[in-house]
């Protein structure tokens, strides 16, 4: 098998077109893990999860003769995979969907407990505790806002390909990513706050 | 340059793709406003903190094997029936 990581998709998926089975496992190996992480950060079921990624490969197989341009295979799954993990949470759950009821706190005005916390030493910042803190706030956030942060921050898509893989416009993609990345900042402010005695002045780091 | 305008423009910004007037606009704003400077620091680090966050499990490889087996069952079975 395969294991170049400078085989494009594009040609791995026309081999898997053509009935190339080591093409398909050379896919497998480059997606499932990511496949499996977008179904778990969506749906916080492992079982489920696996499910989904099995699924989510035999659509693969099932569609892949409608994929026009085979370039945009990764977005396309993403999208199959963000499908799939919707119709499961449809199922178990109601998916929260009142976007235009969040409001960030008008920041301007909040001038209480401004910390600059980005001075703390990396072992508080990426201590155990503060990554379960940014864990859970990324759990607590909205749907809509939550899916966005997970592909852009978490995972590392671009903000063109999330949009398309949701059916949203850019500037919306923009707006839930930036009202998201300022929940998650207060959340962590909130947090990192303890600290603000312990180490007088915050902003010692001038520009 | 108010301090709404100031955070709305944070992320592009970060990803450099405002004007150069715009961002030199920015840049004064975040020398003046200490308030500002402090929410785009901890803003900046509050992204690079969700990178950390990224891939909580690898799937077992026997969990892999078991699908690419179920897989070229199922692509055999299409090839014969195109």
């Amino acid at each position: 098998m395969s294991k170049d990581k400078t085989i494009t998709d594009a040609s791995l998926v026309e081999r898997v077109k053509q009935g190339d089975t080591q093409a398909m496992e050379a896919i497998v190996e480059r997606y499932s893990n990511k496949v499996y992480n977008l179904a778990y950060h969506l749906t916080r079921d492992p079982t489920a999860s696996e499910e989904i990624m099995q699924d989510v490969f035999l659509t693969v197989l099932s569609k892949i003769h409608t994929l026009n341009n085979n370039a945009y295979f990764s977005t396309w799954l993403y999208r199959v995979t963000t499908n799939a993990a919707y119709a499961h949470m449809r199922d178990s759950r109601k998916v929260k969907k009142n976007l235009e009821d969040l409001r960030v706190k008008d920041l301007e005005k909040d001038t209480s407990q401004i910390y600059d916390w980005s001075s703390l030493p990396e072992d508080i910042l990426l201590s155990d505790e503060s990554k379960q803190i940014l864990k859970d706030a990324i759990d607590s956030l909205p749907e809509p806002m939550r899916i966005v942060v997970l592909m852009k921050d978490v995972e590392g898509l671009k903000n063109e390909d999330i949009a398309k893989t949701l059916g949203l416009s850019l500037p919306a993609v923009k707006s839930r990513l930036h009202r998201a990345r300022l929940l998650l900042r207060e959340s962590l402010s909130n947090y990192f706050k303890k600290y603000a005695t312990a180490r007088p002045g915050g902003e010692q780091s001038e520009m | 340059m108010r301090c709404s305008q100031c955070i709305e423009l944070f992320d592009d910004y970060i990803d450099g793709v405002l004007t150069r007037d715009t961002m030199e606009k920015i840049q004064a704003h975040l020398r003046e406003c200490k308030h500002c400077r402090v929410i785009f620091h901890t803003y900046s680090l509050t992204i690079r903190l969700s990178k950390s966050c990224e891939t909580f499990n690898t799937l077992s490889k026997e969990r892999i094997k078991k699908l690419k087996q179920t897989l070229t069952r199922s692509l055999r079975m299409e090839n014969k029936e195109m």
